[in-house]
Parts: structure tokens; sequence; C-alpha cells
């Protein structure tokens, strides 16, 4: 049978461990300790503040009543009805502000020239507020699903295309260099180095802009339309109905995260592979 | 050892696969708008078949050399010919090794390796065939879906010297590639590309700032002036192959090679710091 | 001698074509902007009416009747100020609340990684959306406006705040350490110093977002402001109203940021 003794080597790492170990876990317990009674806290303060008559509960309702009127909402088809405008619209919006935010970048960096002679006015454009211009575009395009989708999509457009071109631009003149050496033509260039080196500023610049987009669409339903989650907030308030409200409010936000928990994964898998690499390994 | 002076006369042409005539670079730098003179009347006549190192002070315009073979520039002045033809363009029977690994941090190791085949259309199976060769060749063998940032230093500089050896072009320019490795990791790869370079003998122009690696490594080491950079001499190393770049000081000539090449160049650093690297105030060296 | 008159020569040649170089630049640069657009002013006020309906587009000539108009009622600058006002101090309200929430919480990573989620949950609520429901709590007045410019401002700053705090390197503060610095020295000369960079870009960028807030805020519920007379022409059908006044803010956003610019550029010399 054998005998195992650990060395004195041995002990000392297993002890580094252990104590890395534990102190992770403390620090883990802690935070999550605190965050379960910062939420018990904040809901039950704010439940017994307003049940005590502290706040006036027609002003601020209280988390039972959102609650409530979450669930009403849900189990009448309503909240489905509502979210569906809000979806399409942000989903639609997205997706074409994103593709043509990547088209510019791609076809503006193409060739010096009309880069910068371009550019001031893309700026210039970028320095309008784009929610600014939600009145214009309900005077064009009315209050249908469209007008929505068109400020989503503007939203989106920018932030997108300025992250691409940064991305587009910041690829290494050496690493061009290199590839030209080796016989790359400038579709290879694009395909094999520009592009890919482009897509985490992509990616970043789409998880950015997902509350943005959303924000455009909320907002062009504030300004005209007949369902969506912002319509039915702007159309509460003549019934100061503050519970439906936030219980809107919330649902807007489980949305807004639910996209960004999505895209986090296809971040972190890209982003791994562009890790900078520093030193001597 | 004899010392071959600048323009060095003798072989035929075709013998010489890159020569530099009369070559003058200047630029305009930047933010001062003064024109710089980079290299001025760079004369290099260099044999097929031989590894020639560059050595001299910083800014003495020993990259703009290879960057002018390569054909990423163009000379303000003078031509460069390869293979007896002018460089037009980007010169793509060139291989290029930089200091930076420049490996594309989202291609396995074995992708970055095959990324020239890929390039010139050759088909998957004959591309892994090679490249496989070659990274075990450099003992890298098993790491070949390893990401680059999964890879050491030394590992990666292998990587990068092997995807450029890959294409089997007949001269390779290298940058201070052993630049930013430490000392131990350096001999190793020195010797590495030493013993790749004996089974195919391409043609090498290798730049450097270490005088030692340039003798273990080199035929020929090439000294340039400070800026604006011209050849001062071209001298012959003598050791002869193969080379034990563990212990290249004990091989027999070392010392006399090292002494005139450190006397040659330690004037030029001296000058460097004096000046400015581009200003034109220069007075003729005494020899030896 | 041959060899300098030869290389005088080459200097020349390289300093000859970089003149070139830039001339044409210039030329084909500069002007081209300008006449792209001239061009597409001009197209605009003479295709209106002929292919571009006028009623989507308008035409330069009656956005600027439109400007003038403004001016000449006197709504112009009652207008104006009253954004500016709803903006500077949602500003000011938005910028001191976040700047606090960030040295705390920059601080503090404990409590940091504790209040992390909520952040996340309220940065996911779409800002506009809380814009009715401060019309419920603060009415139609110019305090709703306020409150929703300090909600977009807030996060911005805060953002930067704290990625700003977290960014200062450890070996600052170490080095720091030793020499003997105390928690309050730490803060300010170094975790300060250090998170002022990001601090100030976040103070740059939430200028605008403010203005934007105050706009929005108007556009729900306002009978005056810059952000009124916006929805109040589109609610008219005055494409040329809507445009005079969208151009009004992109003038007042452009000025804001040149002076910010200028400011910065002060400050930037100030501390040397």
């Amino acid at each position: 049978m054998a005998v195992v003794t650990l060395s004195r080597a041995d002990r000392a790492l297993w002890r580094a461990t252990e104590d890395a170990r534990r102190s992770r876990r403390n620090w883990a317990v802690s935070v999550w300790l605190g965050r379960l009674c910062l939420l018990a806290g904040l809901l039950g303060g704010w439940e017994l503040a307003a049940d005590r008559h502290l706040l006036d509960p027609t002003f601020t309702s209280k988390p039972s009543a959102i609650a409530r009127a979450w669930w009403q909402l849900a189990t009448t088809g309503s909240l489905w009805h509502h979210t569906q405008y809000t979806l399409t619209e942000f989903a639609v919006g997205f997706a074409l502000g994103a593709l043509l935010g990547v088209l510019a970048a791609c076809l503006l960096t193409l060739s010096d020239l009309p880069y910068r002679v371009l550019e001031p006015y893309l700026l210039a454009l970028y320095g309008i507020p784009k929610l600014a211009l939600g009145p214009l575009i309900v005077l064009w395009f009315g209050v249908g699903l469209l007008p929505k989708i068109v400020l989503a999509a503007m939203m989106t457009f920018f932030l997108v295309y300025m992250n691409t071109v940064v991305g587009i631009r910041s690829t290494s003149g050496d690493m061009v260099a290199l590839l030209r050496v080796m016989g790359a033509t400038r579709r290879d260039l694009y395909r094999r180095l520009i592009l890919p080196h482009a897509l985490p500023y992509t990616l970043t610049a789409l998880r950015l802009t997902i509350p943005i987009a959303i924000v455009g669409a909320v907002l062009g339903e504030f300004l005209g339309a007949t369902g969506g989650l912002g319509y039915l907030i702007y159309e509460q308030v003549t019934f100061l109905a503050v519970d439906k409200m936030m219980a809107a409010i919330a649902t807007l936000a489980a949305i807004v995260l639910a996209f960004r928990l999505l895209l986090l994964p296809l971040e972190r898998s890209v982003n791994r592979h562009h890790k900078a690499i520093g030193g001597n390994g | 050892m004899a010392d071959v002076s600048a323009n060095g006369r003798g072989g035929a042409p075709r013998a010489e696969v890159v020569e530099l005539v009369s070559v003058y670079k200047a630029f305009v730098a930047g933010g001062t708008r003064q024109a710089k003179l980079a290299l001025e009347d760079v004369s290099l006549r260099v044999p097929r078949g031989e590894f020639w190192s560059i050595i001299g002070p910083s800014g003495c315009g020993k990259s703009t050399i290879l960057n002018l073979i390569a054909g990423l520039s163009a000379p303000t002045d003078g031509t460069i010919l390869y293979d007896g033809r002018a460089v037009r363009g980007v010169n793509t029977d060139v291989g290029y090794v930089t200091q930076d690994d420049n490996l594309l941090p989202w291609r396995t190791l074995q992708a970055n390796v095959e990324l020239a085949l890929e390039l010139r259309g050759v088909p998957a199976a004959r591309r892994a065939e090679r490249s496989r060769e070659l990274i075990a060749r450099v003992g890298l063998a098993g790491f070949e879906r390893h990401y680059p940032a999964e890879l050491s230093g030394g590992m990666r500089k292998r990587a990068s010297i092997i995807r450029t050896l890959i294409y089997e072009a007949p001269v390779i320019l290298m940058d201070e590639p052993f630049g930013p490795l430490d000392a131990q990791t350096r001999l190793v790869l020195q010797d590495d590309l030493l013993r790749l370079w004996e089974r195919s003998r391409q043609t090498i122009l290798f730049v450097t700032h270490d005088l030692v690696e340039a003798i273990a490594l080199s035929d020929k080491v090439v000294v340039m002036s400070a800026g604006p950079g011209r050849i001062k001499h071209v001298y012959e190393v003598g050791i002869p192959r193969p080379r034990d770049v563990f212990h290249i000081h004990q091989a027999p000539g070392f010392s006399l090679i090292y002494d005139r090449l450190w006397a040659d160049i330690s004037g030029e650093i001296a000058m460097s710091r004096r000046a400015p690297a581009g200003e034109a105030v220069r007075t003729r060296e005494a020899e030896g | 001698m041959a060899a300098i008159a030869h290389r005088e020569r080459v200097l020349e040649r390289v300093v000859d074509e970089h003149r070139r170089r830039r001339r044409h630049d210039f030329w084909t640069l500069y002007l081209t902007r300008v006449a792209v657009l001239v061009a597409l002013l001009l197209a605009w006020q003479l295709l209106s009416g002929v292919l571009l309906d006028p009623y989507f587009f308008s035409r330069p000539s009656l956005i600027w009747h439109q400007l003038v108009l403004l001016v000449q009622s006197g709504r112009f600058t009652g207008n104006v100020l009253l954004t500016v006002e709803e903006a500077f101090l949602g500003y000011l309200l938005g910028t001191v609340a976040a700047t606090v929430a960030a040295a705390v919480l920059g601080l503090l990573p404990r409590a940091y990684a504790i209040v992390e989620p909520f952040l996340l949950a309220v940065y996911s609520i779409p800002s506009v959306a809380i814009g009715p429901l401060l019309i419920v709590w603060l009415g139609i007045g110019i305090d709703s406006k306020v409150v929703l410019a300090a909600y977009f401002v807030f996060f911005v700053v805060f953002m930067n705040g704290v990625s700003g705090v977290r960014s200062v390197p450890r070996g600052w503060i170490d080095v720091a350490r030793v020499m003997g610095a105390g928690r309050g020295q730490l803060v300010t000369k170094v975790v300060l110093r250090g998170a002022a960079p990001h601090f100030m870009t976040g103070l740059r960028t939430a200028v605008p977002q403010a203005v934007i807030g105050a706009i929005v805020g108007e556009f729900i519920s306002s009978q005056r402001g810059i952000g009124f007379l916006i929805s109040d022409a589109s609610a008219r059908y005055n494409t040329a109203g809507v445009f005079a006044a969208i151009s009004v803010l992109s003038i007042l956003v452009l000025v804001m940021a040149i002076l910010l610019s200028g400011l910065s550029r002060l400050g930037a010399r100030r501390a040397g």
C-alpha cells in the first residue's frame, strides 16, 4: 500500500488555493446577502410606506398594486397585444438600422475620398438629436408601425455605423502590409482581416444600441399610435393609473434585459478570440 | 575575413536576387513639414541563398530598406531590382516577418500558418499537409487548434516565422523578429531559424540591433551609418557552418569580427546620439 | 560635391510632391464638401413641387420664412430660453447626483457589486418611458422636464464616473499607500485625478443628453419650448415649421458643443 505524503510545497499550494477559494466565497455570499437585503428593503419599505400613508399610494403606487396590475394586463391578453407592437417595431427597426450601419461603414471606408468628403455631414447629422426628429417622422409616416420602425432604425444606424468605422479604421497597418506581401487582394483583405477585426466593435455597438432603439420605438408611440407599451403608458396618464404605467415600464425593462442577455454570449465568444495579445505570453 | 566595401562588385547579375542601386528615400515628417532623408545613396547586391544581417543605430533606415524591397513603398530616387526586374507595387515574391507577430487573433494556429496558401488558392488538403509539417518542425505539434492568445510569445513568434516560410518565397525579410522576446527564447528561436534555413537556403535579409545575433546567424553583416542611412561596410562573418548559436562566442573568429563590428558601429551610435536622426551633417569616417 | 547636390535635389523633390498633394487634397476635399452642400440645397429648392413633394420635404426658402416669422413674432427667444433653462437645471441636478453616486460606488467595490444588478435593471428602462410618469408626479410644468433631463444626464455621467474610478491603475494606489497616503489623500490626489478624463468625457456627452431630455419632455406635454415648437408645427402639418424648429435646435446644440470644446481646451491648458 502506498502512503501518500504531502511535501511542504504541496501543502503551501493547497493552503493558498483554499484561502483564495474561501475569500471568493465570502465575497460572493456577502454581495448576494446585500442584494437580497436591498431588494427586500426597497420593496418592503415602499409597500409599508404606502400602507402607512407616508407615501400617497394613488401617486406612487405600491409593489403589490403594480404586481396586480401587471397580472391583470397579462391575463387579459392586453399585455401581449401591446408588447407585440413594440417588439415588432424594435426588431425590424434594429435589424434595418444595424444592416444599413454596417453597409454604410464598409462603403464609406472603401476609398478615402468619399469618406473625408461626407464625414463632416454625417457628424452633423449625428449632432442633431434624433429623438427630436420624432414629430417629423410622424409627419412623414403617419401613426402606423412605420414611423416607429424608422425611429428605431435611425437610432441604431448611427452608433453601429460609427463603431464599425472605428473598427475598420483601427485595423493595424502592419497587418495590412503583411497580408499584401502575402498576396492578398482587396477582397481578401476585407474578408480575412478588416471585417473580422471590426466585428467586436460592431457587436458592442449592437449591444449598446438596444435600449436606444427601444427608446426610439417608445417615443414614436408617445407621438401617436394605436398600440404598444409606450402607447399604453401614455394613455394611462389621463387615468393617473400609476400602477399600470409601472407595470408597462417593468415589462419594457424586461424586454431590453432579455435582448442584452441574448447578445452577451455572442459577444463573449467573439471577444475571447480578440483578446489583446500583449507582452511575452 | 575580408571586408567587402560598399558597392561590392562581382558575380553575374542573376546570382544576385535583390539589388539596391543608389537608392534614396526621403519623406516629409508630418508635424515639422521638413523633408528628412531616411536613406542616402544605398547600394546593395545580395546573392541568392545567403543570410545577410543589417545592423545600425536606431533611425538609420534599416526597416525602410526592407519596406522598399517588399514594394510597400517606393524609392525617391534610384532603383530596387528583384531578380533583375524593377520592383513595382507590392512584391508578393518575398516573405516578411515583423517585430510584432501580427497573427490574426480569431484564427487558430493552423489557420494562421495556412493563410498565405489560402490566399493563393491552394486546396485545403494540401494546405493542411504543408502546415502540419512546418508546425511539427518547430515543435508546435499538438497546438494546431489553439488560438494565438493561448500561446506563449516564443510560440507565436515561431508561428509567424513558419507562416512566412510556408509559401516558399525565395527571399525572406525579417525586421527585428526576435526583439520582444526574452534572451533564452531568443537563442532557441535563432537556432530554430538556422535549422529551418539550412534545409531550404532561401535568401534572408535580417534586420537587428544585436551584434551577437547578427554574427551568429549570417554570412554577411551590413553596417549602416546613423541617419541619413548609408551603407558603411559589408563584412563577411567567416565562421564555418553549421553554427552553434548557444556557444557562438567560442566559435573561431568570433572575437575578431565582433570587435571590428563594434568599433564600426559604436562610432555610429555616438554620432546618432549627437545629431537627431535624419540630419545631414556627415564627415568621412576613418576605416577600421 | 555632387553627392550633396544630389541629396538636395532628392529632398526638394519630396517636399514638392508633398506640397502638391496637399494642394490637391485641399481643392478636392473642401471644395467638394462645399459643392455637395450647395448642390443639395439647390436641388432641394428647385425640385420642390417638381420631384419632391413639398408636404414631405418643404424647401429652403419656406423654412427660412418660418424662421423669420418665429423671430418676428417674438416667440423665438422665450421658447429657446425655456428649453435651455430646463436643460441647464436638469444637467446640474443629474451631474451632482451622478457624481456623488459614482464616487461612493466607485470607491466601495462591495457596495457597487451589490447595487450592480439593480443599476442594470434601471438602465434597461427606456429613458423616455418614465416621461409620462413624471407628468403624473410633477405636473406639466417645468419640473417634469428638468427631472427627465436629469435622468438622461445621470446615467451618462454615472457610467463614465464609475468606469473612471475603477480604471485607476492599482499600481498608482499601491505606490501612494507605500508613500504613506491616508484615505482622504488617496481619494483626492490619486483616484479623482485618475478618474478625471473619463469623468470629463461623461460631463461632455451629458450636455446634449440634457437638451434631448428637455425636448422629449416637451413632446410629451408642453405649451412652450423648442420641443413644443417642433411638435406643434407637426400637429399643424407645417413641414417648414418643423424643419425650422429642428434647425433652431441643431444650432443650439452646435453652439453648446463649441462652447464646451472651448471650455475644455481652456481647462486643459490650465491643468497643463
